[in-house]
């Protein structure tokens, strides 16, 4: 009956509200409407004659009433409202098209078979259900998402899955339809590159359930894999480098597995590993002989019953670079140090150390020169010459020698320039050379003590901390064992500063041997500042490895750790163009983000520079690309580049200066079908459960998947929409009106008024 | 060369008695006890002017080895021009020590005088084959004439049977790394300086001509730097005497510095 009247159920009318739909003129009138109903009244009341005040007063309130509601009607009233609409509404299908859905899990089969089977045009069971209730629209989603007619036209060849990327695009696509929800059938296997929180907000503003099916084991039985490997963007040319390879494991608790890594095919390193339960993590030293971008492969032997091999290999790349590192060597007084640092250096085609040394009080000697301008009038006192250098060796040189300006040049090239700086100890170094209050003390990866200590000297035997057994400056040997083994066989160093604290966030590398009395002393600790490296070194005889009558003649370390120190010093030194790329390895068809950096001869920002990119595909073609400069960061410049087929990529960023290319920088990264499809590629079953749970939808596993459709039937959310109804036409008000009239007209008849 | 380096070497000359003699009263045998001591000798210093004792021919030459020819005052007389023309951080006292003795590892500048009558074993030998490739500097100094040259130089074929010795070009920073030494003069010992004062001559023997000759390693680097037919020790020692000649005591002084700052950059 209240719908009869009413024209809508009465829960409309308690959860809803009402809006008007007409527009602020029209609004306006209504005083207008309502001074017409107060002159009405007026009117009744000024009559005369036979009418009694009574009489005036009903019939102006029927007359009033009547008009109220003929001019609520006219003021079009709406009732906005959010309501479940009647079933069938739509449905969202998301079909994951990656190649990862053609693994086979034991006991489950092949993961697109899932998809086969249950979303089949004519037989697929799961499809027919939801099509019984819902509109049933399908979409593909890997790489991109797409819409699509029907299963045919899945491959399940795309090398990444964008789960997060495919439910935006759906929910923006299907904006505006009675949306019952979303189900999504995958194994999950995502690096998600977008904010899952961002989507998960959406999709609860939005009040979309996802309903995922999570198809694929969730934890495999027994498998290995590489699941990451670290190195170092670029490293210099004979250098030795650092690979941090982790990995993970079920299954093969305690049996031994060969890692192998090659490049180019050439073994770079053979390890037999004894595997640990779940994730372990190996650091290996590489020796890399040839020079470029390379990519090195790693190996890990398949086991037996591994049920994904594919996970087994992975890529890493690197640069290796085969410039002349130039290294100016600062000292206040001849030193056996910088005649046998250089010695050690000799026949480093990549290390130059060019050596200032004082000689008489106003007098210095320059050695290794490439320029009889080179140094000419001392330490450097411009940033275009001290910053042509990659690293600063400070030697036992007195704070007074060296300019306040000097010193903060020095904290520049360091923090800005991204050079290495080498504090070496001596009897005019650190405190005893009054550096206690110096800049450079704050970038120094050691405290400095208070008092000077003139008369210290104090033979050390060097230990090295658990960070130097695998720092690649400290390695003296193939493996740690035996470097180890070398380490604590060295001859004892002469220390003249003793100093026993390093900085918070500093890394201590070499100490001397603790004794019971007092803590041990610093050999050598380093910290990072701004871009470049400080490495503090406060012994004063390290050439004692070299000259000590047990050092064997043959024997290399005293020239393999200053090739090793200096060279990593300055690993990470940016040159004045240098490329970036986001990634060093992505699926065909996928983009990768470049940055380059143009400098100036200081090193400061270069802005009018244009540099361009070449990007030479695996094919041999070329295609130079413009390179935009950043909006914020002066110097700095970004483009994308686009990978479609498989295989080796070359991107070389150039600049031109007067018509020439002056500077190139140049990466490799590396194109796959499967991108990294096969690693992590068990059922994710964490990130599927997430988002349908916190968007009020439910994961299912693919075993268990019959249930979704009877859980979307007794769903009673159904669909909702918001809307707007119209009441002018309500029944209700049709009668109201007839009823004041015919009253009026009754009473007028009953009092012979009319 | 500085004008005012010759003033000033006169002032370090007439100094040096009075220096010289203080330390040789208070000569205590730190240094030289290091040759037999397994504790690390004076390490406090960067560098100490350090001479060989060899097995000579003549050992039981009344002064106890020619090896010790000059020795301690011409070290001595020495150190104290190096310490106060160069900020080198130089200990003040002489430094003998054997060859054979695993502390020379600890001094890589290595002084030897009259190597004429040299007359290495075959562990001396070794270790100072070993000690130059390494990285040791060796200076030689005070041998003259051709029969002394044949004997040192079968010393060195027992020591560097494969390594030719060459003259050291003009040119070479050796000469130029601390003073400019443009000329190789023949500096006399303290006799044939005071008859040099009369017009005699400076040399020894049929030595005439001095030679500045070195031995060379795989690198270029100066390993072994000679001084044949010519004395630098004896012009340190006799600086002080005012019948020796200046000019051969500045002379000595500077090439002899000129060896220590070569020998401890390269």
């Amino acid at each position: 009956m209240f719908e009869f009247l009413f024209k809508y159920p009465a829960e409309y009318f308690i959860e809803g509200r009402f809006v008007s739909v007409l527009s602020w003129w029209q609004l306006a009138l209504l005083p207008l409407a309502i001074a017409t109903l107060a002159f009405v009244a007026l009117g009744y009341f000024k009559l005369q004659g036979r009418t009694r005040s009574r009489d005036r007063i009903t019939i102006a309130l029927l007359r009033g009433m009547a008009l109220a509601v003929i001019i609520f009607s006219l003021s079009r009233p709406l009732l906005e409202v959010t309501a479940q609409m009647p079933q069938p509404g739509v449905i969202g299908v998301l079909l994951d098209n990656s190649i990862s859905m053609g693994l086979a899990d034991p006991d489950l089969g092949q993961r697109s078979d899932f998809i086969r089977q249950h979303f089949d045009a004519e037989s697929g069971n799961l499809l027919h259900g939801l099509q019984q209730s819902f509109d049933v629209r399908l979409f593909k989603f890997g790489v991109t998402t797409e819409t699509i007619a029907d299963i045919g036209a899945l491959d399940f060849n795309d090398g990444d899955s964008n789960l997060i990327q495919a439910l935006n695009f759906v929910q923006a696509s299907m904006q505006g339809e009675p949306l019952a929800g979303l189900v999504v059938i995958s194994d999950g296997a995502l690096q998600p590159d977008e904010s899952l929180d961002d989507l998960l907000l959406s999709l609860r503003s939005a009040q979309i359930p996802v309903y995922s099916i999570g198809v694929g084991a969730s934890r495999y039985a027994r498998d290995i894999e590489i699941s990451q490997i670290k190195l170092p963007n670029q490293v210099l040319n004979g250098s030795r480098v650092m690979a941090d390879v982790s990995i993970k494991q079920q299954g093969y608790d305690a049996l031994p597995v060969e890692l192998l890594v090659e490049d180019n095919s050439r073994i770079l390193h053979k390890q037999q590993l004894r595997l640990k339960p779940g994730i372990q993590s190996i650091r290996i030293p590489l020796a890399i002989e040839d020079t470029g971008p390379r990519q090195l492969e790693f190996h890990l032997t398949a086991m037996p019953d591994e049920q994904i091999t594919a996970n087994n290999s992975r890529q890493a790349i690197l640069r290796v670079d085969n410039r002349k590192i130039r290294i100016l060597y600062y000292e206040g007084e001849p030193r056996f140090e910088l005649k046998f640092v250089r010695r050690a250096v000799t026949d480093d085609e990549n290390l130059s150390v060019t050596g200032l040394i004082r000689t008489a009080d106003a007098k210095f000697y320059r050695v290794g020169i490439e320029s009889p301008e080179e140094l000419r009038n001392g330490f450097p006192i411009t940033r275009d010459e001290l910053f042509s250098y990659d690293a600063i060796i400070l030697g036992s040189v007195e704070n007074s020698l060296l300019s306040r300006e000097q010193q903060d040049m020095i904290v520049e090239f360091v923090s800005e320039r991204g050079g290495g700086l080498l504090m070496l100890g001596g009897r005019h170094a650190f405190t005893e050379g009054g550096y206690r209050d110096s800049v450079l003390h704050g970038i120094s990866p050691v405290v400095m003590p208070d008092q000077a200590q003139p008369e210290f000297s104090r033979q050390i035997k060097i230990q090295p901390t658990a960070a130097a057994w695998v720092h690649p400056a400290l390695i003296l040997a193939d493996s740690s064992e035996k470097s180890i083994a070398r380490w604590l066989t060295l001859p004892p160093l002469t220390m003249v500063n003793p100093i026993r604290r390093v900085k918070p966030g500093a890394t201590l590398l070499l100490s001397s041997s603790a004794t019971d009395q007092d803590d041990p002393y610093v050999a050598m600790a380093w910290q990072r500042y701004g871009r470049g490296r400080v490495v503090a070194f406060p012994v004063q005889d390290s050439w004692i490895w070299q000259m000590h009558h047990e050092i064997d003649l043959e024997d290399q370390t005293h020239e393999l750790l200053w090739r090793q120190l200096l060279r990593w010093l300055v690993e990470s030194v940016p040159q004045r163009l240098n490329l970036e790329l986001s990634a060093q390895k992505i699926h065909a068809g996928g983009r990768l983000k470049l940055r380059s950096e143009a400098l100036q001869p200081d090193f400061s920002a270069q802005r009018e520079a244009l540099p361009r990119v070449i990007l030479t595909a695996p094919n041999g073609s070329e295609q130079t690309l413009p390179l935009n400069p950043h909006p914020s960061l002066p110097g700095v410049y970004t483009g994308d580049l686009p990978a479609a087929e498989p295989g080796d990529y070359l991107a070389q960023v150039e600049l031109d200066a007067a018509g020439q290319v002056t500077r190139s920088a140049e990466s490799r990264f590396l194109v796959t079908r499967a991108g990294d499809e096969y690693f992590n590629s068990e059922m994710n079953e964490k990130l599927l459960r997430r988002i349908s749970e916190e968007s009020s939808g439910k994961f299912f596993g693919s075993k268990d998947a019959e249930q979704l459709v009877a859980t979307l039937d007794s769903n009673p959310r159904g669909s909702r929409t918001l809307l707007r109804l119209e009441l002018w036409d309500m029944p209700i008000l049709f009668l109201l009106l007839v009823g004041l009239l015919c009253a009026e007209w009754s009473y007028r008849r009953w009092r012979s008024l009319a | 060369m500085n004008p005012g380096k010759p003033l000033f070497l006169l002032l370090i000359t007439c100094l040096l008695p009075a220096l010289t003699t203080a330390q040789s009263l208070q000569q205590d045998d730190q240094a030289l006890t290091t040759s037999s001591s397994d504790t690390t000798p004076g390490n406090s210093h960067e560098f100490y002017f350090t001479r060989g004792i060899y097995s000579g021919e003549f050992d039981d030459y009344d002064e106890g080895g020619r090896w010790a020819i000059d020795y301690p005052k011409a070290d001595h007389q020495f150190l104290v021009a190096l310490k106060r023309l160069s900020v080198v951080d130089a200990y003040e006292s002489d430094n003998a020590i054997e060859l054979t003795d695993p502390m020379l590892r600890r001094f890589p500048l290595l002084y030897a005088v009259e190597v004429g009558s040299m007359s290495l074993t075959e562990a001396e030998a070794l270790a100072l084959r070993n000690y130059l490739l390494a990285g040791g500097f060796l200076v030689i100094d005070d041998f003259w004439g051709s029969w002394a040259w044949d004997q040192f130089l079968s010393q060195m074929q027992m020591v560097f049977p494969d390594r030719a010795i060459v003259e050291v070009p003009p040119e070479h920073p050796v000469f130029h790394i601390f003073y400019n030494i443009d000329r190789v003069i023949q500096v006399p010992n303290v006799r044939q300086g005071w008859a040099a004062q009369q017009g005699g001559p400076t040399h020894e023997y049929d030595g005439i001509v001095p030679h500045v000759r070195g031995i060379f390693d795989d690198d270029g680097r100066l390993m072994v730097l000679i001084n044949w037919n010519t004395d630098l020790g004896d012009a340190w020692e006799w600086a002080d005497d005012p019948d020796y000649p200046l000019k051969f005591s500045t002379y000595a002084f500077e090439i002899g510095i000129n060896f220590v700052i070569y020998g401890m950059t390269h």
